[in-house]
């Protein structure tokens, strides 16, 4: 299964997790899944490092991206 | 020449007619003027304005429909019918319904668009918020307060959400066009989570325009997910009815921006934490389970075979004791390489199936041997017993003789006695010597 967004990240961790958990898991199993969930686990924190709260002033709309530039307006 | 003269209460009675059927159901504007209450508890005033002057009546009764203070100065629209009052022969307005004019006709007119707008269904239609917005677009002044107040949260919970400012002016004559063109370039953007529409808290006259149709449509029209933001957690404006979801105030709409994704981070955490755990207790289990397995010593080659195994088990635990979790994770196709190792050779499987079958002859073997010697026991006993019954001396004690010749070799048959030969005759207690004569 490939993982393309976080919502579905999200749902894959809360399995494995699970699975985990449980007692009657074969060492191979659990290696497997450990590596997986730590992939989901990167996924996810890069997605949400993604943004990193820049404040820009858009200038202008062009070919559907956005044009800015830098807020100006301090903020302390 | 006859003319018609009317009585005083015939020619009212006419003018009564003819203008309570004409002036039913009106609205009129004026300025409050000679408040005052009757004993009776009805209110009279006087409409004015510069030129003219209306009587007003509310009686007690409608008073409630009145929803703030009445004061004489103040300019109101006034529903009602004109009705006439024959004895003092003075006509006036009754009213059913006063608001402060100018908004009264707003507000009349906004729950009309309400109703319509409801009608339609923008109401109605509320798209899923994203959870975790990257990217959002806010539609503001960029010298007002809001754009400060959700600039502030964001700085402060470090949530990682990149914010686009629209700049608008939010009020004066240019204000709705500016609005408008803002939702239609926002649509020509191809990506953005969510676009939030934001006006600091103002005066009801200040919010206006978020009331206004053109706007609230038009931002019914955003193709993205809408947040309306709008004034105090007080004020309802028709944006905020087709908006998918409104926030109280700016620095409100702030905190749901950022608040699932503050929570996600721990969450993240957490299951970074667990699946740690969980691995390092799989691996204890694996290695115990290894150890025990090679205290068997089912032969001195598989228990350094497991040996190697228990070095890597103790490898990999170390690795991610010394929590480089996430090296393990990235780099993890070396230590894949030992576990693909430790699995296509699966000691543990191997060894459970050696010792199953080891157990299985085991018991096998016990229970063929038990089996073995009960029978020998049991055979045993029948010998003994046979052999005892089978004692000749035994036989002797009952009466029974034996014969034997001279050398002692026992007589079974007479042919095999010889004439003139020596018999002995043995009883239990002795033997006799005899000759045999014929």
């Amino acid at each position: 299964m490939k993982i393309k967004t976080f919502e579905e990240a999200l749902a894959r961790l809360e399995v494995i997790s699970k699975r985990l958990e449980q007692e009657d898991i074969m060492l191979d199993e659990a290696v497997n899944l450990y590596e997986e969930g730590m992939k989901l686990v990167n996924f996810c924190s890069k997605k949400l490092e993604e943004a990193e709260n820049r404040v820009r002033l858009i200038t202008g709309i062009k070919n559907g991206d956005i044009e800015s530039e830098e807020f100006e307006r301090d903020v302390e | 020449m006859s003319v018609k003269i009317y009585s005083v209460t015939q020619i009212t009675k006419l003018i009564k007619d003819i203008l309570e059927a004409n002036f039913y159901g009106i609205w009129v504007e004026g300025e409050v003027s000679s408040l005052r209450y009757s004993s009776t508890g009805h209110l009279y005033f006087s409409l004015v304005d510069e030129r003219a002057s209306l009587g007003v009546i509310v009686y007690k009764n409608r008073l409630k429909n009145i929803r703030f203070e009445l004061k004489n100065g103040m300019k109101v629209v006034i529903f009602g019918s004109l009705s006439l009052y024959l004895k003092g022969g003075e006509y006036r307005i009754v009213a059913e319904h006063i608001r402060l004019s100018g908004a009264g006709k707003k507000f009349y007119d906004l729950e009309k668009l309400k109703q319509e707008f409801k009608q339609k269904g923008y109401f109605d239609r509320k798209r899923a918020v994203p959870p975790y917005p990257q990217k959002v677009v806010v539609v503001t002044s960029p010298t007002g307060a809001a754009v400060q107040d959700i600039i502030n949260i964001i700085k402060r919970r470090g949530a990682g959400v990149d914010i686009y400012i629209y700049p608008v002016s939010v009020q004066g004559e240019t204000a709705k066009e500016s609005i408008l063109k803002a939702f239609r370039e926002i649509n020509e953007i191809d990506k953005t989570d969510l676009v939030v529409l934001a006006r600091g808290g103002g005066s009801n006259e200040d919010l206006w325009i978020f009331n206004d149709p053109d706007i609230a449509k038009g931002f019914f029209d955003v193709k993205f997910p809408t947040i309306s933001a709008i004034g105090h957690e007080t004020d309802f404006t028709l944006c905020d009815f087709v908006a998918d979801l409104r926030a109280e105030t700016p620095s409100a709409a702030a905190e749901l921006i950022t608040k699932s994704k503050v929570e996600m981070l721990e969450n993240i955490k957490k299951f970074k934490r667990i699946l740690g755990l969980n691995m390092q207790r799989i691996l204890n289990t694996s290695k115990r389970q290894l150890t025990l397995y090679s205290k068997m010593r089912f032969s001195l080659r598989i228990d350094g075979f497991i040996g190697n195994r228990i070095l890597y088990l103790d490898n990999l635990e170390q690795k991610i004791n010394s929590s480089v979790l996430n090296k393990i994770a990235s780099k993890n196709s070396q230590i894949q390489k030992h576990f693909n190792i430790i699995i296509r050779n699966s000691p543990s499987t191997k060894l459970k199936t050696i010792k199953h079958k080891t157990e299985l002859f085991q018991y096998k073997i016990e229970g063929k041997i038990k089996a073995i010697l009960e029978n020998g026991k049991k055979s045993l006993n029948i010998y003994s017993y046979k052999l005892t019954s089978l004692n000749p001396e035994n036989i002797l004690k009952r009466g029974y003789t034996m014969t034997t010749d001279i050398q002692g070799k026992p007589l079974k048959s007479v042919n095999e006695a010889k004439k003139n030969s020596y018999i002995i005759t043995r009883f239990f207690d002795g033997s006799i010597k005899s000759t045999l004569k014929k």
